[in-house]
């Protein structure tokens, strides 16, 4: 579990408070933000659980760093 | 009834949400009107019989009689069903998958699903709780419950051991015993498991019993719908021609009879079971007539019968044919032909389209006078007007009308008159396949005469058009608004550069680009007489710049001509595509760098790469991208008029002598080429005698073909340097290769050195006959010649053998285009399916169809590629180049 994908910079649990501000912005129900597999090994890395809201950070070569939320799903 | 009575009339309701479920048997009762029971449909008089599949009582769907059960005549008789008592239960195939996932997750003893109760407790909290809030993860439990349930051998509730089912499309079922033997399951036993499942079970799996009981899909009662459905047609013989539903329904009320009359007799169960069948057969391809695995069913005449499915499928079906495609009127279609006269921005319009296609323009104080004088002009002559439409909304058809100038006097403030189309109208414009936006874009209507469209020859490429016989069509917006949308957001110069990756889709092409190379020359003078002659074809409306000789005559350079319609504040600095020696643009003292300083053409030469489309970073994209799309459309109409004005002038063709090669490079050609061949021989001897070594993950033979295109392939290479060398640099065939106007140099080395090697599917030619590709060559000769290797050029002829192996491999050519642009317009149509309902919304997210989030900002730096340079916020080059001029 040390290293992380290529691409992906840096992955992280959003805390509830912070993630209920977020949805609340994009005015969003969790279910609408792209998911991702509880199976994923960026889940495992982050330590993430199903219902969680995770930030990746990903290095593109057209715009640098992409942020990206993913609801964690079970599976 | 018009329209805006119906809107006062109809009640409105705003659709909350829809929900889809099956017929019960009880709704299918209730909603008919009758019973269908007789298969008879017409008496010896002709008329409908009463109980028969055309009954009064249905409806009527043609003029002249009157519905039975409403009263009504056809116009308003909305139709009432029927329905078909069937013997035998039958399956609906629509619901054959369905059927078999319910019976495999449920118990056919006790009919409960197969999960234990702490299981079913477990995942109906958790549904709950999914369907609350996840709608979609719901939809992925249903499918894991089911799963679950299916695999379990021995019911939980009653204990019973269940026996595997097996499913066989479209509509049969078995169940394998304990020996392994597969015993048929028939409709009726199907029935009987399904009607067991408890409606709580039913919830796990999806369904929703209140609206879709599984035993409903197995069909007791078959509805019959009315003959608006169904309408039969009278020809003129006075012969009555029936819909195919119709014949399909007949067939069916004939089957059921039978089946009913065998098992009345008591007929062996065999011959009930044929029958049975035939009729789950009839009552199937009713529903679809295509299943796979079904014969399909035909019509007297052989033609297929169209199914229910078939109606609603497919290009023609209801809901691609007649929903979303409908025909539009205010459109017009016709052959489209090149005219370089006219702005990029128009269309040339053929008078008698215009007399046809019309625009409402609402009477106002200011415009009177005006329609006026179209209303006395009538419809007939151009520009004239086709309509009155008085302020009641009466319509009067000027064709019609003996006194127009009586009805002209009596125009007034809104009024409106719809008038032909003419110059300065805004119209859409469109060629298919309409594959991306472009392929649709508003043009001004220039009227001329002539029977075709015409358009500048530059706006060709974002429609994919040539004039070998295209069509294309116009539309003339009818609202004022959406003319205002026309003009402002699809004219053809707000379309220069294309979001696709910020670059400029419309530019100089062919003749345009040999024009401006022409003129830009060094050599290049031009007389008084000329000047005037070219600024007049630029439509230039300043003075002509001082003359760069004085004496003995007084000349222009090309150079000052192009500068005259440069933007006064243009810098710029770019290679041209002879830059050969120099690094340095400001200390070349050849035309290699084009330099533009103020708008002044100090140096360079025009060519492909400064102003033709789709080049990034060149001259004419800095002109589309820094100035308005209303300046750059201006330089390029006039600039490429001015081009071709002068291409007319210094005249441009091809002849045997602008292809001519001295001839040291014909002896050096042909020693590459023999040296080429030798070393292809060399290549086939090692291969005959194993001592050639197969490459990684290659087999031998495999290698040798490898290294044998790699040998051929250099010789081409070779020959092209060699062109390239002894060609003469002013001949016109090395001018439209070098500057990009038409073909390359390996165009021109077919044509003088060497065709070289043919391919048929990206291989040598190795097919033909048993052991050799023709019979000119031995037997298991797979040589350099006998693969299609062409020694000759075109210049100098084909030898017959390499004119047939040439022909074979521009016959793939053709097939293998023709394939592509089949696969790929497929392709491109299943891909805009998927993403048609994405979109950037106002906070810089891209959502798809309302509901999803996809990405948080567009493409991650939320740049509009269409707005940037090289997808960044602004081009540091092009600052440090304004500094370095000074500007």
């Amino acid at each position: 579990m040390g290293r992380i994908v290529i691409g992906v910079k840096d992955v992280s649990v959003i805390p509830r408070e912070q993630a209920k501000e977020l949805l609340k912005k994009l005015r969003l129900k969790p279910w609408q933000l792209p998911w991702i597999r509880a199976s994923d090994p960026l889940v495992k890395y982050a330590g993430a659980r199903p219902g969680d809201i995770l930030k990746i950070v990903e290095e593109f070569p057209t715009a640098e760093e992409v942020v990206c939320y993913r609801l964690v799903v079970p599976g | 009834m018009s329209l805006a009575e119906s809107v006062e009339t109809v009640p409105l309701k705003a659709i909350k949400s829809a929900k889809f479920g099956l017929l019960s048997p009880e709704i299918v009762r209730k909603y008919a009107i009758m019973e269908i029971t007789t298969s008879e449909v017409y008496d010896e008089g002709g008329l409908p019989v009463r109980g028969g599949i055309t009954d009064r009582r249905l409806g009527v769907a043609e003029p002249g009689a009157r519905c039975e059960t409403c009263g009504h005549a056809y116009d308003t008789c909305p139709g009432h069903f029927g329905y078909i008592e069937l013997v035998k239960p039958v399956i609906h195939v629509g619901f054959a998958r369905m059927i078999y996932d319910i019976l495999r997750a449920t118990c056919p003893n006790c009919g409960r699903i197969m999960l234990r109760n702490d299981e079913i407790k477990r995942y109906r909290e958790r549904l709950a709780r999914l369907r609350q809030r996840w709608r979609l993860l719901a939809l992925n439990l249903h499918e894991k419950i089911r799963k679950k349930a299916s695999e379990r051998a021995v019911c939980p509730h009653c204990g019973h051991k269940k026996n595997k089912m097996k499913f066989e499309r479209p509509y049969y079922f078995y169940e394998e015993t304990e020996g392994g033997a597969l015993v048929k399951l028939d409709p009726e036993t199907l029935r009987e498991r399904l009607a067991k499942v408890p409606g709580e079970d039913l919830e796990l799996l999806g369904i929703d019993p209140a609206v879709a009981r599984p035993e409903w899909a197995i069909l007791r009662l078959l509805p019959v719908p009315p003959p608006h459905v169904r309408p039969s047609i009278q020809l003129e013989s006075g012969v009555r021609s029936e819909d195919d539903l119709t014949h399909k329904l007949v067939d069916i009320i004939r089957m059921n009879e039978k089946l009913k009359m065998a098992i009345e007799t008591g007929a062996p169960t065999n011959v009930i079971e044929s029958l049975w069948d035939l009729l789950q057969y009839h009552v199937a391809t009713y529903f679809d007539n295509e299943l796979p695995g079904v014969p399909v069913a035909k019509h007297r005449s052989g033609r297929p019968l169209k199914g229910l499915a078939q109606r609603l499928k497919g290009k023609e079906g209801r809901f691609r044919g007649s929903l979303s495609g409908k025909r539009v009127n205010f459109s017009a279609r016709t052959v489209i032909s090149p005219d370089p006269n006219i702005s990029i921005n128009e269309v040339g319009v053929p008078y008698e389209i215009a007399k046809i296609v019309t625009v409402p323009e609402r009477v106002t104080e200011w415009n009177i006078d005006f329609l006026r004088e179209l209303v006395i002009r009538g419809p007939d002559v151009w520009p004239g007007a086709n309509y009155v439409i008085t302020p009641e909304g009466r319509r009067i058809d000027l064709r019609y009308v003996k006194d127009r100038k009586a009805l002209a006097e009596r125009l007034a403030p809104g009024w409106v008159v719809e008038r032909h189309l003419i110059d300065g109208d805004v119209v859409l414009f469109n060629r298919q396949p309409s594959l991306h936006r472009v392929s649709m874009m508003g043009h001004i209507v220039k009227v001329l005469p002539g029977r075709t469209f015409r358009l500048h020859l530059s706006v060709c490429p974002p429609y994919n058009a040539d004039f070998d016989g295209d069509e294309m069509n116009l539309h003339a917006p009818q609202t004022e608004e959406a003319r205002a949308e026309a003009r402002t957001l699809m004219l053809v110069e707000k379309q220069i550069i294309t979001p696709r990756y910020g670059g400029s889709i419309i530019g100089a092409r062919q003749d345009y680009i040999i024009g401006a190379y022409l003129l830009s020359h060094k050599s290049t003078f031009i007389t008084k007489r000329e000047l005037a002659y070219l600024l007049g074809a630029g439509m230039s409306a300043e003075d002509p710049p001082e003359p760069a000789i004085l004496h003995p005559v007084e000349l222009w350079t090309g150079k000052q001509v192009i500068s005259h319609f440069l933007p006064r504040d243009l810098t710029w600095v770019q290679p041209t595509a002879f830059k050969s020696k120099c690094q340095d643009a400001f200390r070349c003292d050849r035309d290699e760098w084009i330099i533009v300083i103020n708008g002044e053409l100090v140096k360079g030469v025009l060519d492909k790469k400064s102003i033709g489309a789709e080049q990034i970073g060149s001259l004419w994209h800095r002109i589309a991208r820094d100035y308005s799309p209303e300046v750059a459309r201006r330089w390029l109409d006039s600039s490429l008029r001015v081009f071709l004005r002068f291409l007319d002038l210094h005249g441009f063709s091809l002849g045997m002598d602008s292809l001519h090669l001295p001839r040291e490079a014909y002896e050096e050609i042909d020693r590459i080429v023999k040296s080429g061949i030798e070393k292809a021989y060399e290549l086939l001897n090692d291969y005959r005698s194993g001592r050639l070594e197969a490459m990684p993950g290659l087999t031998v033979h495999e290698t040798f073909e490898n290294r044998i295109a790699e040998i051929l392939s250099k010789v081409r290479e070779e020959a092209a340097y060699v062109v390239e060398r002894y060609l003469a640099k002013n001949s016109e065939g090395y001018l439209m290769a070098k500057t990009g106007a038409r073909g390359s140099i390996i165009n021109i080395v077919q044509m003088v050195a060497v065709l070289g090697q043919q391919t048929i599917r990206g291989e040598r030619i190795r097919r033909g006959f048993r052991t050799r590709t023709l019979p000119h060559f031995p037997a298991d000769d797979i040589g350099p010649h006998a693969g299609g290797f062409v020694q000759g050029a075109f210049k100098f002829g084909l030898s017959p053998i390499e004119y047939f192996f040439h022909a074979a491999a521009g016959r793939d050519g053709l097939i293998d285009t023709a394939v592509r642009t089949a696969q790929s317009g497929y392709m491109q149509r299943r891909l805009i399916n998927a993403l048609q309902d994405i979109y950037v919304a106002y906070d810089g997210t891209v959502r798809f169809g309302g509901t999803l989030l996809l990405q948080p900002l567009y493409g991650g730096d939320g740049v509009d590629v269409s707005r940037s340079d090289h997808g960044k916020i602004i081009d540091m080059g092009v600052l440090r180049l304004a500094a370095r001029v000074g500007t």
